[in-house]
């Protein structure tokens, strides 16, 4: 995957400036999550500002669900759920697959709006 | 004149939460409104589309806001009620980002028009049932037939209810409508500090792990303040707070519920309610009476 240019598309494509973050934690500290991220939220905004293509193969950006508890709360209005999305949106825009349909047994007791919700986050 | 209300419900609503749409609709006619269902609805998408140069992804949206500005005017309304908070949000968001963005507006004019629809003219309003109870809520008080005399309550928010904050229905940092809305028909209700906190949302048909352990949290702590009953608006928050429930070796005496289900029971509209739910509230208020009536608190 070419990943030259990635920072200048995830800004483009969330329309938000990450060189306005100072790594002061709170997106982290108010994650609902981030115990289950393999980087943690304001990690992952420290390697956009650094031009880090690391940061796409994380595994913490498929665990963000843009819940807005960071987004609302960020002090510089970085918005690290929405640039977060926009990572994913990266890797979709490339054909990243991370859904696999059969391997969700319970399915169909499961609110359609689930379903709906994953597969706009999780396919392309 | 009854107070109408073009009704947009939405998949889950529809088609999993059954009981949850005829104890909301129950409750805002025995208020006095005229809910009419849109002729034409469109998935909202649960979740709106974050990306800035995305407009696609917001035509289901704006396909149901031109519907309900189309049947509004007959009905003279501009308020598209919603019962499930995701499409409240969605719809919510994508109404305030098209006055925002008039170039994304154009945008979808010029592509809806192939299907001939008007251009939006960004007169509808998406309220979701909570506001709607809780500026009634004096009103819901004189409509109780019941007390749930010793019965406590927690009242669980989740997300899409108060973040983004543009489209918060209360304070997103401690929202209080819904407590309201219970006093305002006797019901006692529980503080506790998760009631904003996200249940795992979709991550129950992608990593259930965490959809259980963060519902399991909301719960139990919920149910070691006191709480009988978590009242929920939302049709995935209720079904993770319910497999959170289902895979606990022990379980914390506390019941899942909609916030219209426990109002639909106080306020005495029985046909609205499903038979587990009305014995579970007749079983609950009975032993209550029973507890507030001995001296002691039943211990005796």
């Amino acid at each position: 995957m070419d990943m030259d240019g990635f920072v200048e598309e995830v800004v483009r494509i969330s329309g938000r400036n990450p060189y306005l973050c100072y790594q002061c934690g709170m997106c982290s500290a108010v994650c609902p999550v981030a115990q289950y991220m393999d980087i943690l939220p304001h990690q992952i905004i420290r390697l956009v500002q650094m031009g880090d293509p690391a940061v796409l193969e994380s595994d913490a950006i498929w665990v963000c669900i843009s819940c807005m508890a960071c987004v609302d709360r960020c002090p510089r209005d970085v918005g690290p759920g929405i640039i977060i999305d926009a990572l994913r949106q990266f890797k979709l825009r490339r054909g990243a697959e991370k859904y696999d349909y059969f391997q969700v047994p319970e399915l169909g007791e499961a609110p359609s709006l689930a379903l709906v919700a994953a597969s706009r986050k999780l396919t392309g | 004149m009854a107070k109408a209300l073009l009704y947009y419900p939405g998949c889950s609503v529809k088609r999993n939460s059954p009981w949850y749409e005829k104890s909301a609709l129950a409750v805002l006619e025995a208020l006095g409104y005229r809910v009419k269902e849109l002729d034409k609805w469109y998935c909202c998408g649960a979740t709106i589309s974050l990306a800035a140069d995305d407009v696609i992804r917001h035509l289901g949206a704006i396909r149901s806001l031109i519907q309900a500005e189309k049947e509004g005017e007959a009905l003279g309304t501009n308020e598209m009620l919603t019962v499930c908070p995701m499409c409240y949000n969605v719809l919510a968001r994508v109404n305030n980002l098209l006055k925002r963005d008039r170039e994304k507006l154009e945008t979808a004019a010029r592509y809806l028009r192939d299907e001939n629809l008007e251009k939006y003219s960004l007169s509808t309003r998406v309220i979701h049932v909570v506001q709607v109870l809780h500026r009634e809520r004096e009103k819901l008080g004189e409509l109780v037939k019941r007390r749930l005399d010793g019965v406590r309550v927690a009242a669980y928010y989740g997300c899409t209810l108060v973040r983004p904050k543009d489209v918060a229905v209360d304070n997103p940092e401690s929202p209080r409508v819904m407590e309201e809305i219970l006093r305002s028909v006797g019901i006692e209700t529980v503080e506790y500090p998760f009631k904003t906190l996200c249940c795992g949302a979709y991550h129950s048909v992608y990593r259930k792990n965490i959809a259980v352990a963060n519902s399991g949290l909301i719960l139990t702590d919920a149910a070691a303040r006191g709480a009988d009953i978590m009242v929920t608006v939302c049709p995935l928050c209720h079904y993770n707070l319910e497999l959170a429930y289902r895979s606990m070796a022990r379980k914390p005496g506390i019941r899942v519920m909609y916030l219209t289900d426990l109002l639909a029971y106080v306020m005495g509209l029985d046909d609205a309610l499903s038979p587990e739910t009305r014995s579970f509230l007749d079983k609950l208020r009975e032993a209550r009476r029973e507890l507030v009536a001995t001296p002691g608190g039943g211990n005796s």
